[in-house]
């Protein structure tokens, strides 16, 4: 059947106008907006002031800019690792073909990834609650000392990372788990005929095959833990005094809380230069996908 | 390990990393869900109470009754929200992947790529545009702007989705169909469709679940009690109570979850294939 190019771009037409208007011109709005001293109480006046907002954020001293960066780059390399390491011995282990009940375990595994980030954050605010919390109990079990976990300093960055790591590994096990089924198993058969162990297995079959869905997880989901907000909201708001406060937390406090829409927008401005340096790189990894080859 | 079969220790030793991980899993919603029925003088105990020595519904129905507390209207705009997102992914989505799988026209490729980049696209670096768009154009605290803003958010990625789904159902069922009469509106509708249903539906959970498990745009876009979803509930009721009562906070969110639990256990198995495939193969 003949079918005329100008009907398919009527089908695809509501998805390009919404992503017009709810994405591609807020992505320009903002770089726009970053220029400008704009005030949440009066949103529609903007006076350019060129690179000030850059400045600015660069000279508040509480939290200190080069602190917040640090703090966010801490959260999202030790989330992303060990949702990756803990998602691919999870998928591994699931795997094996004499695993029974793989699909049960596969699906109790995904909660946290279904349950709303603004409820994982209460929750493990409750785990962690220093008086009545689980967390706390279980080391009295131990006879150590109980902490008071998201109040304090030096314990609120790991506090909110471990919630984020239990959040987030059911993603990477979707992934990696996708890139273990596109194993052939008789590669495995024929390796196990020559002797080989579990653990050459893994390093001289498993690893090399998997390189580019491990890559791809990689890509995705630091794309997503540098814009975590719900889950380090609900439990400090960035607190205490500004040791969980990383650039999304930064970006919602300026531009809502204190007003000051433009700088805001230039914390925006930079969570999505990081995003775009990531995108290069997962259109790249997309592109040596076979299936992906067409796409120019 | 490997093998079709493995030795004891082997076992032993993948069973246990298994188990251990899912207590890990299991144990922080297992705490929600028992103190959800807690008597609140127990839930307030020390030690904790692993195994409930009471078991109340107290809980659940104060926080359907008692508006003070949390009240029947935020789970209700929770559900107008996502169940509206969820039609207009399922529509866009649809339409968009059967164009892009049966129809070729220059751009189609680089429109695709893009649709990739866009689902890359962070709500919060977007929000803050978002925010002055809707203010200046009534959207801003109304069902309709979430509705959009959540819909257009996973539609990029769904298209893929739909896309990929489609391209796998033979066209010959839609040519024979045209030769007997159906026009192509109509072979979309009646052949199409119907067969992609199990997409629609992964589809339909995956839009479900972006709206009602959102708070960051809710926050941002919303402020009145007619259109704030249980989520903004939720943190306000932490806000306002200076000593949370976790046992209400814990009926409150085991509430919620009960929806996409329900809704992901009907299409999981569907689903963890479909949603690397939809990324990663074409």
């Amino acid at each position: 059947m003949r079918r005329k190019p100008s009907v398919g771009i009527a089908y695809i037409s509501p998805l390009l106008f919404g992503v017009l208007l709810l994405a591609v011109y807020p992505l320009v709005q903002v770089v726009w907006m970053s220029f400008h001293r704009i005030r949440l109480a009066n949103i529609q006046d903007a006076a350019f002031v060129g690179l000030e907002n850059f400045v600015t954020l660069f000279r508040i001293e509480a939290p200190a800019f080069g602190s917040v960066v640090a703090i966010t780059l801490i959260f999202v390399v030790a989330s992303v690792f060990f949702h990756v390491a803990i998602g691919f011995v999870l998928a591994l282990f699931l795997n094996c073909r004499w695993m029974k009940g793989h699909n049960v375990l596969r699906g109790v595994y995904m909660m946290p990834w279904i349950t709303a980030g603004i409820m994982v954050g209460y929750t493990w605010s409750f785990l962690l609650e220093p008086r009545a919390g689980i967390l706390n109990y279980l080391l009295s079990l131990l006879e150590l000392p109980a902490q008071s976990w998201t109040a304090d300093r030096s314990l609120a960055l790991p506090a909110i990372i471990i919630a984020n790591i239990w959040r987030g590994v059911p993603y990477s096990l979707i992934i990696l788990t996708g890139g273990l089924q596109s194993i052939d198993p008789e590669l495995y058969d024929s390796a196990l005929v020559d002797g080989a162990k579990s653990r050459q297995i893994v390093r001289f079959i498993t690893l090399p095959l998997m390189r580019e869905f491990i890559l791809l997880n990689l890509i995705l989901d630091t794309g997503l833990t540098f814009h975590v907000f719900d889950v380090i909201f609900a439990m400090t708001a960035g607190g205490p005094r500004h040791s969980t406060t990383t650039l999304a937390i930064l970006m919602y406090n300026r531009a809502f809380r204190f007003g000051e829409i433009g700088l805001g927008s230039a914390v925006a401005v930079m969570l999505l230069l990081i995003s775009g340096v990531l995108a290069v790189f997962y259109i790249r990894s997309m592109r040596r996908e076979r299936g992906m080859s067409h796409v120019r | 390990m490997f093998g079709s079969r493995a030795n004891t220790i082997t076992r032993v030793f993948v069973y246990s990393v298994l188990v251990t991980y899912l207590i890990v899993t299991i144990l922080p919603l297992y705490w929600i869900l028992v103190t959800a029925f807690k008597e609140p003088a127990e839930a307030m105990t020390y030690p904790p109470t692993l195994v409930p020595r009471s078991i109340t519904f107290d809980n659940i129905v104060r926080i359907f009754t008692e508006s003070r507390v949390f009240g029947f209207r935020p789970f209700y705009n929770s559900l107008v929200i996502s169940l509206g997102t969820a039609v207009l992914t399922v529509l866009v989505s649809f339409c968009a992947g059967y164009g892009f799988s049966r129809y070729r026209f220059p751009g189609r490729d680089a429109l695709l790529l893009s649709l990739l980049l866009i689902n890359f696209l962070p709500l919060l670096a977007i929000v803050i545009p978002v925010f002055r768009l809707f203010i200046l154009y009534q959207l801003y605290d109304t069902y309709l702007g979430l509705i959009l803003l959540h819909g257009f958010k996973t539609a990029p990625f769904t298209a893929w989705l739909m896309k990929n789904y489609i391209d796998t159902l033979p066209l010959d069922l839609e040519d024979c169909a045209m030769i007997d009469g159906c026009s192509p509106r109509m072979a979309m509708r009646r052949i199409v469709a119907p067969l992609a249903a199990p997409g629609l539906a992964a589809v339909a959970v995956l839009a479900f679940r972006q709206a009602w498990n959102d708070f960051t745009a809710a926050l941002i876009l919303t402020t009145s009690a007619d259109v704030r979803p249980y989520t903004i509930a939720l943190y306000r009721f932490v806000g306002e109570h200076g000593r949370v009562e976790w046992h209400l906070l814990s009926a409150a969110a085991f509430i919620s979850i009960v929806p996409v639990v329900g809704s992901f256990a009907f299409v999981q198995r569907y689903f963890v294939s479909g949603l690397t495939g939809g990324a990663l193969k074409s």
